[in-house]
């Protein structure tokens, strides 16, 4: 086999293939005993509410931001009226998900493509094996749980800050009350729009873990494979959401067909 | 792991839950799917922008969703649109309502509208239906919006060239006028002064007609961008007024100038040529003036100003006087049909006291309106309403309600635009009406006819039903 092939074809196929079977693996020993529960309480802690301040700021950041767009757009049509319908819609369909998709895979891929990295050529992870602890079970599995728990409850969090920035731009500009632009956030949202948008987030932390601990338990080459795993972490993670995003919005509409109108 | 961590990952998970809860319930409130329903069927031709969750709405009041949609066995037929509505709005959803699909405004979403029925009829049973009504695609408005701009700048495009020709002719008798007016006198000097200011009217006038039209000829004046320019809308329709300033002054002016010429009719040299001049100045003004009225009046029936000006009283019957109604029926403009109905058979009073429609009044009514049908549906009506007895104030609170509850029928049933359907108390005195005794006692449809329209039927000015 010419050595181009090997290099273009079968080496990145195999990683694939391992990259699969690894996820595969990760998925089974997640609903297979025994639980590490304290460890995943552990992850959940770091991954979900060590992430919150994040979140919350960013998605009260991005609710400003988005509700003087819409509003610069619909007041030329005299429909100021539909911001917070529209600005809400943005945001549990697609902004929310997307936006804690990606600063996930910044802040947690970064922190578990290191971590593990660092555990790894360390040799920590062999001597985890050594005192007979499962270190795949321990230390990957209990961080896909984590992430898979954690992202559907920050984009929560992120879609309220983000009507709550859109309530707060909105209320400088018109004088709008809370509850009043609350009633009209919520006007034309459909479950079909809040579920799905919500719930597609676990499979989005499901790539953030395994694509990071995956690129972590296989760094080599000392604390430079390290640096590498936790970047390859975030720029692999961050692609593969937005690709996945693309099936997953296609997936929804052929499910939900409400939901594309 | 310590307690406060576990308390947080707790805090995390639970405050989570509960946030993702209250995004659930505000959807769910929003869809009242937590009060009781009765479903209702309404047939439809046109579904555009129907999905299932459509909120229904009933007198403005968020009354339900749209649960699903009926496809038709073959072309031709109708949809059928299931809805679930709230209980405690089924007193108002009788057998006669109507429901129409809308948009919320221009850009809104589309929502299904309940029109609650007369208190005559039965309320709707649970799974029952109800009459459906097709509405104008916002898309038709659209094209109709662009075909009326196009025939608009046509037509003040043909206005202008007309109007050119009126200023030649006044602009030479103005000159002619200069020359003559220390021989001619101080009427002579009124004239041409009324000439001049009504030249510069006119020039203005025609200075705000070319920019509009420039606009519209240069694209910028689709319905797209009158809609998003304010200015603009507001140039046009201050364009219309101001024509019908101008066509004012010119009346006013043609007629001074006509009396001049009559007090120099006997006259021989230049000043016969003025006058001569000033006669072709009228009868040019005139033409013009028509034309200027002609096409202000066709703005003003255009779908996109009539609200404009319905707003102002032109056509804003609930507003007109009883003296200014039968001034206008005795215009040119309109020819009003008439068609009587006694009161007898036509009303009763419900349970609280109030004037209802009988139970075989329908019957009446649309007997009625079978003959006003062949006219163009914008056609103005008015129910003119007719109460004998009791003093002239009580007369005239009678026959307000008898009219209204027609009015409400016609609105309703018949699909009757409530800004062109107006009502008019009038009392007991009828002079024309078929009793023969100048009173009347019941309701009298008016329709106010285009007389271009009058050759479409037999168009009877009166009939007694």
């Amino acid at each position: 086999m010419p050595s181009w092939v090997n290099a273009l074809f079968v080496l990145p196929m195999a990683r694939v293939g391992d990259s699969v079977l690894f996820a595969g693996r990760a998925l089974a020993a997640a609903l297979r005993p025994p639980f590490e529960f304290k460890e995943t309480a552990r992850q959940l802690y770091e991954i979900g509410w060590l992430s919150v301040p994040l979140v919350a700021v960013s998605g009260f950041a991005v609710g400003i931001v988005l509700s003087m767009h819409t509003r610069a757009s619909l007041e030329r049509f005299g429909a100021e009226a539909l911001i917070p319908a529209a600005l809400t819609l943005a945001l549990v369909r697609e902004t929310g998900p997307l936006v804690v998709g990606l600063l996930i895979s910044g802040r947690v891929g970064a922190g578990i493509g290191a971590e593990l990295g660092a555990m790894k050529v360390t040799e920590q992870i062999d001597a985890l094996e050594a005192s007979a602890v499962d270190s795949f079970n321990f230390l990957v599995v209990t961080r896909v749980v984590a992430c898979i728990v954690a992202m559907p409850i920050l984009t929560t969090v992120m879609n309220f800050t983000g009507i709550l920035g859109g309530w707060a731009a909105e209320s400088a500009v018109s004088g709008l009350g809370l509850f009043s632009y609350l009633r009209a956030a919520f006007s034309i949202v459909q479950f079909t729009d809040y579920l799905p948008g919500t719930l597609k987030t676990m499979v989005f932390g499901f790539i953030i873990a395994i694509t990071a601990s995956y690129l972590g338990i296989n760094s080599s080459q000392g604390t430079q494979g390290v640096g590498r795993a936790a970047t390859r972490s975030v720029v692999l993670a961050s692609v593969l959401l937005i690709a996945t995003n693309v099936v997953l919005v296609r997936l929804i509409f052929f499910v939900f067909p409400e939901s594309a109108q | 792991m310590g307690s406060p961590r576990l308390a947080f990952v707790g805090t995390f998970v639970a405050g989570g839950l509960l946030l993702f809860a209250v995004g659930l319930f505000l959807i769910g409130d929003r869809r009242q799917l937590f009060t009781e329903h009765f479903e209702l069927e309404a047939d439809f031709g046109n579904v555009t922008g129907i999905v299932i969750g459509t909120s229904v709405r009933l007198a403005g009041l968020e009354a339900g969703e749209v649960l699903g949609l009926e496809i038709p066995a073959g072309p031709g037929e109708r949809f059928a649109v299931r809805m679930r509505v709230r209980e405690d709005l089924r007193p108002l959803v009788r057998t006669d309502s109507v429901a129409a699909v809308l948009t919320d405004g221009l850009l809104g979403a589309v929502f299904i509208q309940i029109r609650s029925g007369s208190t005559s009829a039965p309320e709707v049973a649970d799974g029952g239906a109800i009459r459906g009504v097709d509405s104008i695609e916002i898309a038709d408005l659209i094209e109709e919006g662009r075909d009326t701009f196009r025939v608009v700048a046509d037509e003040f495009l043909g206005l202008r060239e007309q109007m050119a020709g009126t200023f030649l002719a006044l602009g030479e008798t103005a000159e002619t006028t200069a020359q003559l007016i220390n021989d001619a006198g101080d009427d002579i000097q009124t004239v041409t002064n009324a000439t001049a200011g009504l030249m510069e009217d006119v020039r203005a006038i025609l200075a705000d007609t070319r920019t509009l039209t420039g606009d519209l000829s240069g694209g910028r004046g689709t319905v797209g961008k009158l809609l998003g320019d304010e200015a603009l809308y507001t140039h046009l329709v201050g364009t219309a007024q101001e024509a019908e300033a101008t066509m004012r002054a010119v009346r006013g002016s043609a007629e001074r100038v006509e009396q001049l010429v009559g007090q120099f009719g006997g006259e021989e040299g230049q000043t016969a040529k003025l006058l001569a001049d000033a006669s072709d100045a009228v009868r040019l003004a005139r033409h013009a003036m028509s034309d200027l009225a002609e096409n202000t009046e066709a703005i003003k029936r255009n779908w996109l100003f009539r609200g404009f000006f319905s707003e102002r009283g032109f056509y804003n019957l609930d507003e007109l006087a009883l003296d200014e109604y039968r001034e206008l029926l005795t215009r040119d403009r309109y020819t009003p049909l008439r068609i009587w109905i006694d009161g007898d058979l036509l009303f009763d009073t419900d349970l609280d006291g109030r004037v209802a429609l009988a139970v075989d009044a329908d019957r009446r009514i649309d007997e009625a309106m079978s003959e006003l049908l062949i006219y163009p549906r914008d056609s103005p009506l008015v129910v003119e309403g007719y109460a004998s007895g009791g003093g002239r104030g009580q007369e005239f609170v009678s026959s307000q309600a008898r009219a209204d509850v027609v009015r409400d029928y016609l609105v309703a049933v018949y699909g009757r635009v409530s800004t062109i359907t107006g009502t008019m108390p009038i009392g007991s005195d009828a002079t024309e009406s078929p009793a023969g005794d100048g009173s009347w006692n019941g309701v009298a449809l008016t329709l106010l006819v285009d007389p271009q329209h009058l050759t479409r039927g037999t168009h009877p000015a009166t009939t007694e039903q």
